[in-house]
């Protein structure tokens, strides 16, 4: 090599390689982390929802004629009677009441205990 | 070695510790996603519990005077807090995992405790197993006439 002015070491290379291979470890890492958070804390939410939904139709079954009750969905949820069961988004859990089947859309739920069987109206 | 170079001991050193701190944060993460769904799981758990209990303790069921081949949900009250000693009866004779499945408690175990001051109407319905996570639920009702305690307890197997 004729001049070694603005040249550099083999070794500030390999360094910088390993750099950036760290580099992208991390970045990688941090995405699947995130993307992976994301997806728990969303089922959890879904879950939740869920829970607080069917223990509010139990609620207002056991509660007795005449009892209502009223919950924001936030998700869509469907309600099959026979199955006693709510399914929101991939989420799905258990309620006590004799109720009909229902499909709704996100909104604020009326419960009405009529006779001991459980209506639903979306406002 | 060269002024400004680094021994590849140093190098292999730096890259082991970038190796373990990657690994301890994925860790920390892992173990809290599973204290997550944990704390998740047992929120749903108690609140089954509950409303199992309630429905048991407060309503007649459904429907009102079911008989075990037409039970849809158990409720053993004539009115609530007071309870049916036929109901009780019909509900000791429905098998276990019906009983679970009619309670909305598939995933779960379960048992039913009255103890009464005459012990000759002390009843244990359900499993008689104790699991790993429990949900324990008690409340005075009255059952034959005199004053009685009833146990629900919920767990994992």
């Amino acid at each position: 090599m004729l001049s070694s002015k603005g040249q550099i070491s083999a070794e500030i290379i390999i360094a910088v390689i390993v750099m950036l291979i760290l580099f992208v470890i991390v970045l990688a890492n941090n995405f699947a982390m995130e993307s992976s958070s994301s997806d728990v804390a969303s089922s959890i939410n879904d879950k939740k929802e869920c829970i607080r939904f069917a223990y509010l139709i139990s609620q207002v079954y056991s509660s007795g004629d005449g009892s209502t009750a009223s919950f924001d969905l936030e998700n869509s949820a469907t309600i099959y009677s026979t199955q006693k069961t709510i399914t929101i988004n991939q989420e799905s859990c258990y309620f006590l009441a004799p109720t009909s089947n229902y499909s709704f859309s996100k909104g604020k739920l009326t419960l009405f205990n009529v006779d001991g069987n459980i209506l639903m109206v979306m406002q | 070695m060269k002024k400004g170079q680094i021994s590849s001991i140093d190098a292999l050193i730096a890259i082991l510790i970038f190796v373990l701190v990657i690994s301890a944060i994925r860790t920390i993460w892992l173990d809290n996603v599973n204290t997550t769904y944990k704390n998740a799981n047992y929120t749903e758990m108690s609140l089954s519990s509950q409303q199992a209990f309630d429905i048991l303790t407060k309503t007649r069921g459904w429907p009102e005077n079911w008989e075990a081949n037409t039970v849809f949900i158990i409720g053993l009250a004539d009115k609530p807090n007071v309870l049916s000693e036929t109901k009780i009866n019909i509900f000791e004779s429905i098998p276990y995992a019906d009983a679970k499945e009619m309670l909305s408690l598939q995933k779960y175990d379960f048992s039913f405790d009255i103890n009464s001051i005459n012990p000759s109407y002390n009843k244990h319905i359900g499993s008689s197993l104790d699991g790993n996570i429990i949900v324990s639920l008690n409340k005075r009702v009255i059952y034959k006439g005199g004053e009685a305690i009833v146990t629900f307890k919920v767990f994992t197997s």
